[in-house]
């Protein structure tokens, strides 16, 4: 990308994707952010460069990951936050005006693509959306080669988070980062057949498993694709079954790896910055690495090769940015004091030389006071 | 092949994630007529290598679900074995235990690994499903006076209406302990919501169960 089109991206308020600019004039800016950080406060964006690029800058960047949560600020039902674009739009916009926070995670439930996909979907008043499994859309193992292959720009509930995506994008300009969100395409496919009735059909027909991945990967890459033109600076994907909460690592690294690495390329081609987001126990980052070579890693418990969160830093801390780790229990029952020494623990082993960016393990919880929120951003502006 | 062999391959099978050797594992022990109890053990023995094999990272869990497959399989078969008075005569003498997925939650997963490995571990288990209202479980819990309630949600927002069920279960049936576990807790939200026993894990329930039933009454609070 030349000179100019930065300029021009930024002088229309937008975001220009860091991935197309060259890595030396991406690590001077950064370097000379993090050096004016040292006097004066930053923006967010200049933050998040700051830490993707390995400095430090003025505070930790955080994000409190506020999806159904902030529904109880704009007043939104959870139903309106799946499916209607304005309305969830506003909620994440007014979670990010109201509560903080460096970069706002565009996850909804896990439902929008299972749901284009034909899988029937409840929306119940008091909670987040989930799959009716009584009805599985793909009912039998030979119902992997029969997935339809969608245009997502059309379909009801990708096309609506791509509006939603859309206004944000817009909404936060220069004065916040956006990032995208798919959900991997096993996660998909169990949704679709039941995450139990799925993990067996990995192990005993693989072959099959995998033509349902390579059709619903055909269409998630569209979609990225989407939300990355619409001027999102990072989008994320969930591979949660890259863990022990899933397959084990080398059926993962054989079946969803191939995948979910081609959804990272065509990210990246995009110079969009590429996350995963997996909120497993022990999760492989070695192999999701391997497969998709991320730059952001968000995770809710230590990976399968780490003993303590400093080997983390110690074994990935200069490969990846880590986001994380403030565990759903805490947030939950913990007063604001424990979680702010919780941030504080974290910000201790994970920012030394940026790379990190403090967040809860997993989307907040939405149906809690928002206290703790306030807190992880409090949290960040004191101990960094 | 003699029995001792030939329950050695039914063990076998369990593990090895292919339901068609498991029915001719257990085509063979119909034809040498194994006993019972002797084809139960050879299952359960399976299952806990399974679950062993979980607990230090040579299984994962698709090999596990498959393991449970194959123990039910095999469990099926034995119900042909004894007439359907004798079976309800039998489970009635086992400690009992109500077990599902709150309302709220349709993630039954781990629910269902816990509920076979605690049937493996002679408990009698009475599986309530997923999303499932308060009242059902209250109308369980009466017919059967539970020794054990087992809940789970692997999401946050049904944790509330958890608590309430905890409240009132605690009310009425206070000899009936109460294991809670899922992706949003941690022991110290389990003792807040009232269970007297968490466990981390799908895997390792049987232990916490059996920690929990034989503490002392009135010290059954969880330990952090």
């Amino acid at each position: 990308m030349s000179f100019w089109r930065v300029l021009k991206d930024l002088k229309q308020g937008k975001i220009p994707p860091v991935g197309t600019i060259p890595e030396s004039i991406l690590d001077f800016a950064a370097g000379a952010v993090s050096f004016r950080g040292r006097f004066k406060t930053l923006g967010s964006l200049e933050r998040l460069l700051t830490t993707i690029r390995h400095k430090e800058p003025d505070q930790v960047p955080v994000t409190p990951i506020l999806g159904g949560g902030a529904r109880q600020i704009s007043g939104i039902t959870f139903p309106d936050h799946s499916l209607n674009a304005e309305k969830t739009a506003q909620a994440f916009l007014d979670g990010w005006r109201f509560v903080g926070g460096d970069l706002v995670i565009l996850m909804l439930d896990l439902s929008v693509e299972a749901a284009d996909f034909g899988q029937k979907i409840e929306y119940p008043a008091n909670s987040t959306a989930f799959p009716d499994y009584d009805t599985p859309c793909i009912k039998d193992v030979d119902g992997y080669a029969r997935i339809p292959s969608i245009d997502p720009l059309k379909t009801p509930r990708m096309s609506e988070f791509l509006r939603m995506c859309r206004i944000v994008v817009k909404e936060l300009g220069l004065k916040g980062n956006a990032c995208g969100f798919v959900f991997g395409p096993l996660g998909v496919l169990a949704m679709m057949r039941g995450a139990e009735q799925l993990f067996k059909d990995c192990v005993r027909y693989p072959e099959k498993v995998k033509k349902g991945c390579e059709i619903i990967t055909g269409v998630l890459i569209e979609y990225a694709q989407a939300q990355c033109d619409i001027g999102v600076p990072a989008l994320a994907i969930d591979t949660l079954f890259a863990s022990r909460n899933g397959l084990s690592k080398k059926l993962w690294e054989e079946i969803e790896g191939p995948f979910a690495g081609e959804i990272s390329r065509a990210v990246k081609k995009k110079g969009v910055l590429f996350a995963v987001h997996n909120c497993g126990h022990d999760n492989y980052f070695d192999a999701q690495i391997r497969s998709m070579e991320p730059d952001i890693i968000s995770f809710a418990h230590l990976p399968d090769d780490c003993k303590d969160r400093k080997e983390l830093k110690q074994k990935y801390g200069d490969q990846i940015t880590l986001v994380g780790y403030v565990e759903t229990p805490l947030l939950t029952h913990g007063t604001p004091v424990e979680v702010m020494d919780e941030c504080r623990r974290m910000i201790d082993d994970l920012a030394p030389g940026g790379g990190f960016i403090l967040a809860p393990g997993c989307e907040y919880p939405p149906n809690i006071p928002l206290t703790n929120a306030f807190a992880m951003i409090k949290a960040a502006e004191k101990y960094s | 092949m003699n029995k001792t062999d030939i329950l050695i391959d039914l063990e076998q099978s369990v593990l090895s994630k292919n339901p068609d050797v498991t029915n001719r594992a257990l085509q063979a022990v119909k034809k040498a007529k194994c006993p019972a109890d002797d084809i139960l053990k050879a299952l359960t023995k399976g299952l806990e290598k399974a679950r062993e094999g979980f607990k230090d990272d040579r299984y994962s869990i698709p090999d596990l679900l498959l393991a449970i497959d194959a123990y039910r399989l095999g469990v099926n078969l034995l119900k042909t074995y004894s007439s359907s008075s004798d079976v309800q005569k039998e489970k009635k003498s086992r400690l009992q235990v109500v077990i599902g997925v709150v309302e709220g939650d349709v993630h039954d997963m781990g629910k269902n690994i816990v509920a076979a490995v605690l049937e493996a571990s002679g408990y009698c288990v009475h599986d309530m499903g997923r999303n499932t209202p308060n009242e059902v479980f209250l109308d369980k819990l009466e017919s059967t006076k539970a020794d054990v309630l087992a809940l789970s949600t692997m999401m946050s927002t049904p944790i509330d209406n958890m608590a309430e069920l905890i409240r009132v279960v605690k009310k009425m049936y206070p000899q009936t302990v109460i294991i809670v576990g899922g992706a949003p807790f941690d022991a110290k939200l389990a003792r807040q919501i009232g269970a007297h026993g968490y466990a981390e894990n799908a895997i390792l329930v049987p232990e916490e169960t059996k920690r929990v039933l034989y503490t002392p009454p009135g010290n059954k609070q969880l330990y952090l």
